[in-house]
């Protein structure tokens, strides 16, 4: 299969089941609502190093948003219901609660998950005693949050936020004739995947210019440089580059859910074979672990047919 | 399917109509309607008495004619709705749970008592002790919405617990006394005390208010809740949003420190 010249393998991602959910800050200022966003997402690239993956999914306009002011909705993925709950007391306590004007909060409605009961966790929950008992709950509607006096007013956040079975882990990987090639489609791919709703791409820019396999040859490192798609290396391991290939780029994608995933995987991978080989994007293929791990598995040629 | 229940004649006596409910009625025919004794005074008197039946029962409940005297009107409801054409007695709605009741008139003492959910919606005025408790509770309204288009008595919203009340109109003495928490807004005039006892919840006033001497004063705020309480009550008042204006800050005081609170009435400088 080719798009627009470019060879798509024939090959599936593997992904993992995870949960997630969305969060929404909002500030006086879209200025502010972007410095906590950004806080709040900042070292949240892997699930293994950082604890969580999470991205700004959109930025919100003030019709958007609870208390109609202009927000940000940011996605977080982690492996459970405990280890979300640290990381969003930890980031929203350290990074939302902190910034200048915002409130926070849940962006992902319980009857937007489905299944038989909805898993909540604590978000302003564990958060109230920062108030020093001078904090109050409101409960507006069937919804509770917590009103913490700060130094600027009160920290609006909501009590909990509901979480959904997620995915993480989806991939492709974009095989071109240079680093600069490579890097460009790389970058018309996130620009399309943004556009996606439910879905994060959380490493720098959304891309990965590090992909790893499983398993090292020292103890104790879970994973190591994936040498078949290392250029400087194909005269020194078994290579799964084409001859004309210098640079890789990886895009990992963790959505709510499969068919997120699988759409921005298909709007990713269009946009980035979008300039065609001309353009230098020789191949598009994706990682996988042979099947065995993974509960997802994204074909990339059924996705593209 | 609407049940229609129309009182033939006002009744000489007060009349207890708390088991005339959408829930309860359902599964009957006419005829055992008719035969459902309600007490009058010191008889017994099958309902079909004092009321014409007509219509299907199922979901929906109305109640027409004279019926002032009609007391413990949908109390305890947990679905389904109740609409009453005219004005309605005491403690309409108490205790309800769920569903809507909808009063055309206005209603008499203690509507809403100790309410835990649902809907009640008064278009005329609401006597004293709206929202409150009955005689020998510890505690008022634990839920729910209050929504009173008129007036509203002295005492609305009596050591509610939780839940919200709106007022368009007027609040009497003592809106929101010893309130524990929860959220009573009003559109109109509010007179003295209120809040008196407050320990914790929210009074939000559209007009300017003097409140007791026990509530210092903490300053003018631009809070963001109130944001999201406009919101949740343009749902369903227009005057309420537009009573409370995004952004434009309100005087925030204090209390009741008479009773060690800490709750707050909000209202314009």
């Amino acid at each position: 299969m080719r798009i627009e010249g470019v060879h798509i393998e024939e090959t599936f991602a593997e992904a993992f089941g995870m949960v997630g959910t969305r969060l929404i800050v909002t500030a006086d200022t879209p200025t502010w609502a972007e410095h906590a966003g950004r806080s709040f997402t900042g070292f949240a690239t892997s699930v293994i190093g950082c604890g969580c993956e999470a991205a700004i999914e959109r930025r919100l306009t003030p019709e958007e948003t609870p208390d109609g002011r202009p927000g940000v909705a940011i996605l977080i993925f982690a492996f459970g219901p405990q280890d979300i709950a640290k990381q969003l007391a930890g980031r929203v306590g350290q990074c939302v609660l902190t910034c200048p004007t915002t409130a926070c909060y849940a962006g992902l409605a319980a009857d937007a998950i489905g299944g038989e009961k909805v898993q909540t966790v604590p978000l302003g929950r564990a958060l109230r005693y920062f108030g020093d008992g001078f904090q109050a709950a409101k409960r507006i509607g069937d919804r509770r949050f917590w009103r913490v006096p700060v130094m600027d007013g009160e920290f609006l956040v909501e009590d909990t936020i509901a979480i959904a079975p997620s995915v993480g882990g989806g991939n492709f990987l974009i095989v071109a004739t240079g680093r600069a090639p490579a890097l460009a489609a790389a970058e018309r791919a996130v620009a399309a995947m943004a556009a996606v709703p439910g879905v994060a791409m959380p490493f720098p820019g959304g891309v990965v210019r590090s992909g790893s396999k499983v398993g090292s040859r020292y103890k104790g490192l879970i994973a190591s440089t994936n040498d078949a798609y290392c250029p400087t290396l194909r005269a020194q391991t078994t290579t799964a580059l084409p001859p004309e290939a210098a640079a890789v780029m990886e895009i990992v994608i963790d959505g709510l859910s499969a068919d997120a995933v699988a759409e921005a995987t298909r709007v990713g991978i269009r946009a980035a074979c979008a300039g065609g080989a001309a353009d230098g994007v020789l191949a598009i293929t994706a990682g996988n672990y042979g099947g065995k791990l993974g509960q997802f598995h994204f074909h990339l040629r059924e996705l593209l047919a | 399917m609407t049940l229609v229940l129309t009182v033939t004649a006002r009744p000489p006596h007060r009349l207890d109509v708390s088991a005339l409910l959408p829930e309860r009625l359902a599964g009957l025919t006419a005829a055992e309607i008719e035969r459902l004794p309600l007490t009058l005074g010191h008889r017994r008197v099958p309902l079909g008495e004092l009321f014409a039946v007509s219509g299907e029962p199922g979901e929906s409940l109305t109640f027409g004619g004279a019926c002032d005297r009609l007391d413990r009107l949908g109390a305890g409801m947990t679905a389904g709705r109740i609409l009453v054409e005219s004005d309605v007695g005491a403690e309409a709605g108490c205790g309800m749970a769920g569903g809507t009741l909808l009063v055309r008139g206005s209603a008499g003492p203690s509507a809403g008592a100790e309410m835990s959910g649902g809907l009640l919606e008064i278009a005329g005025d609401a006597g004293s002790w709206a929202g409150a408790g009955r005689p020998g509770s510890v505690h008022g309204m634990t839920g729910g919405t209050l929504l009173v288009r008129g007036s509203a008595g002295e005492r609305v919203g009596d050591r509610m617990k939780r839940g919200l009340i709106l007022v368009e109109g007027d609040a009497g003495p003592g809106a929101g006394s010893r309130m524990i928490a929860g959220t009573l807004a009003v559109l109109g005039g509010v007179a003295a005390f209120a809040g008196i006892g407050m320990h914790r919840g929210t009074l939000l006033f559209a007009r300017q208010h003097e409140a007791p001497a026990t509530f210092p004063f903490a300053g003018s705020h631009d809070l963001v809740h109130v944001r999201l309480l406009r919101r949740h009550l343009a749902g369903f008042s227009a005057a309420a949003a537009a009573a409370f204006p995004d952004g434009r800050p309100l005087g925030r005081w204090v209390g009741c420190t008479g009773a060690g609170g800490r709750g707050e009435i909000l209202a314009p400088l």
